[in-house]
């Protein structure tokens, strides 16, 4: 049984490519309206995890329910329409390189709003303001750097007032200043519009700052699990070594 | 040798199965009617100077041989049946075929290989569009389109050039040539020729989209998608070339 409250749970989800386990055992789940932080070392499946939530990835084993759908056997169909209730920032933005900024931004409104032209230019606008990033709207994302197309990846994934955000590695590439202003938003997201969260991020400070719950994963298992100060009572030298990282602790 | 062997049999199931999804699913909703015009656009319309330019230099060349040879039987006059005959049935088809392979198909390749290593097309199917439809299926209407219309600019092109060689020659009016060169054309010989080349286009797009949808490895396997393109989709058109010919002979003896 489900709780309402669930946004997001993995039942033993675990994932592998060839050989190599990426993922093992995992079970979890995030409340509605909850940030969730992902942390560990680079290629320990923090990603793999969020593309699994999404379903672009599928699961060797185990259950992923998005507010109640178990996503693993949804056609692509049905897949679309859990995708809307999602919003995905790749840790490369994943900007279409062929449209500008503004139209990046606009892509899921013109495919599924029905916006009038003008709408659709003021919410551009005020999603790129979100980000200050207010005159890139005819920029190509080839004439951006990579924390402005962090910011502009960040307003199209937020451009359908998402009720669940996936977000890996919002702190990569950008300054402290700009990576603080994105935590905000993050933060305001979740305050403001009850938002849920699932961060991936190497950034102890901006995990402090946004996280309501923190999994610390390692070779594919969740080696901790639950509220920053849980993770400093731990006694597993991995997640201290983590949490005493880049001034976090 | 024998794994090799099932292995390529294996890889061209793939491919095949690749394609026909994609056909069944241009008579599926939602159809992307803007996405198919923008390609249209950019593959059919932008590859218009090249097939015109080349039917025309084609045309002048075929020209020329052609009454080298036939001025020694003293049959010039047959010069423009000639070409139109080898230009519609042949010629036209395959040559356009093969420049569109090599504009298209690369094209194609490379953009949705790198779409595929720069995570673009996670990022559309994370924003709930489908991307085989988005990309695949619009490519795949677009060459089906494209090819046939393409083919005839092409014949067009080449009879011109054509025109153009033997009237600096011989001073042949334009009215006769066109005259002697359509007498002997007749709407069977001109539908399933052009016709045939949708086929070509189809092989161009599943070929091109298959390999730049799996595409791996960064900037290599973009480069290494791009020209698999080109190379696998000419092989393809220039086979499955002769067994239609068979079939047009079977069924317009």
């Amino acid at each position: 049984m489900i709780e309402r409250q669930t946004t997001v749970r993995f039942d033993n989800v675990s994932k592998a490519f060839g050989e190599i386990k990426i993922l093992e055992d995992a079970s979890f789940e995030i409340e509605e309206g909850k940030a969730l932080v992902i942390l560990g070392r680079s290629g320990t499946g923090k990603s793999v995890t969020l593309k699994m939530m999404i379903g672009l990835l599928k699961p060797d084993q185990g259950k992923i329910f998005v507010q109640g759908r178990e996503i693993n056997n949804l056609d692509s169909r049905e897949l679309s329409e859990v995708r809307k209730e999602m919003g995905f920032l790749f840790q490369n933005a994943a900007l279409f390189d062929s449209i500008s900024v503004g139209e990046n931004v606009a892509f899921p409104l013109r495919r599924h709003r029905k916006y009038t032209e003008e709408d659709i230019r003021q919410r551009v606008s005020q999603l790129l303001a979100q980000v200050s990033l207010e005159d890139a709207y005819d920029k190509m994302p080839s004439d951006l750097s990579g924390g402005m197309k962090k910011r502009a990846a960040m307003a199209r994934a937020l451009a359908l007032d998402p009720p669940i955000l996936l977000v890996d590695e919002p702190s990569a590439g950008l300054d402290p200043i700009t990576s603080e202003d994105i935590d905000k938003l993050l933060i305001d997201l979740k305050s403001d519009h009850k938002t849920t969260l699932v961060v991936v991020t190497h950034n102890i400070p901006s995990a402090r700052r946004i996280a309501d719950e923190i999994i610390v994963l390692d070779k594919g298992a969740i080696i901790a699990h639950g509220s920053w100060e849980d993770l400093e009572a731990s006694n597993n030298d991995i997640v201290q070594h983590f949490l005493r990282s880049q001034g976090g602790g | 040798m024998m794994s090799l062997i099932a292995e390529v049999f294996a890889w061209i199931g793939q491919v095949a199965f690749f394609g026909f999804r994609a056909f069944r699913e241009i008579f599926r909703p939602p159809f992307e009617i803007k996405e198919t015009s923008r390609q249209l656009f950019a593959l059919g319309l932008q590859s218009l100077p090249l097939i015109a330019l080349s039917g025309l230099a084609v045309g002048v060349v075929m020209s020329m041989h052609t009454r080298s040879s036939l001025e020694r039987f003293g049959a010039e006059a047959l010069i423009p049946a000639g070409l139109a005959i080898a230009m519609i049935k042949e010629t036209g088809p395959l040559v356009t075929g093969l420049l569109v392979s090599g504009r298209v198909g690369a094209g194609i390749g490379a953009e949705l290989g790198g779409m595929r290593v720069t995570e673009q097309i996670d990022a559309l199917e994370s924003l709930a569009v489908d991307s085989f439809n988005y990309l695949v299926v619009t490519r795949l209407v677009t060459c089906l389109i494209a090819l046939p219309l393409l083919t005839t600019v092409f014949n067009f092109a080449a009879i011109t050039g054509g025109f153009l060689a033997e009237t600096t020659i011989s001073g042949m009016s334009l009215r006769l040539y066109y005259d002697r060169a359509f007498s002997s054309i007749q709407f069977a010989d001109y539908v399933p020729a052009t016709l045939k080349t949708a086929v070509f286009g189809f092989i161009i797009a599943t070929v091109s989209c298959y390999l730049g949808y799996h595409a791996r490895g960064g900037a290599e396997g973009v480069g290494t998608a791009s020209t698999r393109s080109v190379v696998f989709s000419s092989i393809g058109l220039i086979v499955i070339n002769v067994v239609l010919v068979r079939a047009i002979f079977f069924m317009f003896p």
